[in-house]
């Protein structure tokens, strides 16, 4: 699953990031695309245990995949 | 065209330039503030020593912190790039020693103080003007670009009027309204100003911070209508000197925060983070302070004592709500833009810090006592009027604030 959350205005980007994880399942892998680093998410995902990698795009957005 | 991260990202000298001379400012008004405790206890708060105090806080403290943090909110909260960041560089030059020299001028020469007066007013208006300039670019205007644009009027109103004062006690024109202008100026440049500000930037960052989603922004809209009619209420009640007008203006005002308060435990309550940092409950608690401060205002006009509490609560509000929220807010945005700054580019290449390494949350909690209970035992003092309370509870609290500017400043550090 792949959400694009470029040109959103904060906090949109993060909600639709949450409201996805929400419904994916266990195993699964949500890729987000963000014109920012969502450094609030990290701290999150870290506490709940899911791997995320996040590598720059040649426009300067990020890739962020997420495995719950 | 979708904007890129780089484009939207100001310079981070220009925001940690105001934060640090703001810094300074803050040290230097409590400083004077510990020796002004005569006057204050004899409730005459209109004396050079806390003129220059007051002024040092609000204007190169609250102010220049709050420029500084929409250099850098702004441009990532409505996904527009700073119209001019050189322009900006040359406003911070502008406003701070506009702003250090009035403080100057009010303490040892107040008859002179129009000049650097207007050099801060210089500074203001090039500050307006740069987010007039970037906000009109913002391809979707919301709610939140109305209460910052209204905060941002309000803050023209408040210098407007200020500089109205000073020409009029040096030429005595507008003596007639004088003191309607000054509650104007007073009640614009907190309620309207900081007020609308902190509620603008609240609805960005109490989500991000608690990692909230899912929740309605309908009651924003309602916020709104209630507290910038309340304002208007009120400023209307200050020139015809009608009670009944004032005390339904901050029943308004009530009605606009008590709504802000609900709407914000909504928020909290659709939050996926549990647990909370200290620094961030403590800018909530700022709010819940913010809506009582509020409430004793309406009583207080109700039951007829309202101007013989209104020295107090407006210190109250002023410690309590505005400063408190923004050292609260502080403590999370620091770290987030020196984190950015450093070590955005290194992301995946090898071990960065987390955001909660840049600073120490738990050791912002003794500070943030230390301030409650020294503004705590200063507002204390003036009810009671007592020299050895304030000169404790103010001793107490420069000492927090001190802590509070070196855990800021040891972000950088990292």
């Amino acid at each position: 699953m792949i959400l694009d959350n470029r040109g959103l205005e904060p906090p949109q980007p993060m909600m639709r990031t949450l409201d996805a994880l929400e419904s994916l399942p266990a195993g699964g892998t949500l890729s987000i695309i963000n014109d920012r680093r969502p450094m609030f998410l990290y701290e999150q995902l870290d506490e709940k245990g899911y791997k995320h990698k996040t590598s720059e795009r040649e426009d300067g957005s990020y890739l962020i995949e997420i495995t719950k | 065209m979708v904007p890129s991260a780089s484009a939207n990202e100001t310079n981070i000298k220009l925001p940690f330039s105001f934060i640090f001379v703001s810094m300074a400012a803050l040290m230097a008004s409590q400083i004077l503030l510990l020796f002004q405790s005569d006057f204050l206890m004899d409730s005459q708060f209109r004396v050079p020593g806390i003129w220059s105090a007051a002024h040092l806080f609000i204007l190169g403290w609250a102010l220049m912190i709050a420029m500084g943090a929409m250099y850098q909110l702004v441009p990532v909260a409505f996904l527009t790039p700073i119209w001019n960041e050189t322009f900006g560089f040359i406003q911070f030059g502008v406003t701070a020693i506009g702003t250090f020299a009035f403080a100057h001028f009010l303490f040892h020469d107040p008859q002179n103080a129009l000049i650097p007066g207007i050099i801060t007013l210089i500074g203001i208006l090039m500050f307006l003007f740069q987010m007039f300039m970037t906000l009109r670019k913002q391809a979707r205007p919301t709610i939140l670009t109305l209460y910052v644009g209204t905060a941002l009027v309000c803050l023209l109103l408040t210098i407007g009027l200020g500089i109205t004062m000073l020409y009029s006690m040096k030429s005595g024109a507008a003596a007639d309204y004088y003191f309607a202008i000054f509650k104007s100026h007073l009640l614009l440049g907190t309620a309207g100003w900081f007020t609308m500000l902190i509620f603008g930037f609240s609805y960005k960052m109490v989500p991000m911070f608690s990692l909230s989603h899912g929740y309605s922004m309908k009651p924003a809209k309602l916020v709104y209508p209630f507290y910038a009619g309340g304002l208007l209420v009120a400023i209307v009640s200050f020139f015809t000197e009608s009670n009944v007008t004032l005390t339904f203006g901050l029943l308004l005002q009530l009605i606009g925060f008590a709504i802000f308060i609900y709407h914000i435990s909504i928020i909290l309550k659709k939050r996926v983070k549990k647990k909370l940092d200290r620094s961030f409950t403590f800018a909530l608690t700022a709010i819940l302070c913010g809506g009582l401060i509020h409430l004793a205002a309406f009583i207080t006009a109700l039951t007829g004592v309202f101007s013989k509490v209104v020295g107090p609560l407006l210190m109250m509000y002023l410690f309590f709500w505005i400063a408190f929220s923004i050292i609260g807010y502080l403590y999370k945005i620091v770290p987030f833009l020196w984190w950015t700054a450093k070590y955005s580019k290194e992301i995946g290449k090898k071990d960065v810090p987390a955001l909660k390494d840049m600073v120490n949350d738990r050791a912002s909690t003794p500070v943030f006592v230390c301030l409650v209970v020294g503004i705590f035992g200063v507002a204390l003092s003036l009810f009671i009027g007592s020299k050895a309370v304030f000169i404790t509870g103010q001793l107490l609290f420069t000492i927090a604030c001190f802590l509070f500017c070196f855990a800021i400043a040891k972000v950088v550090t990292k």
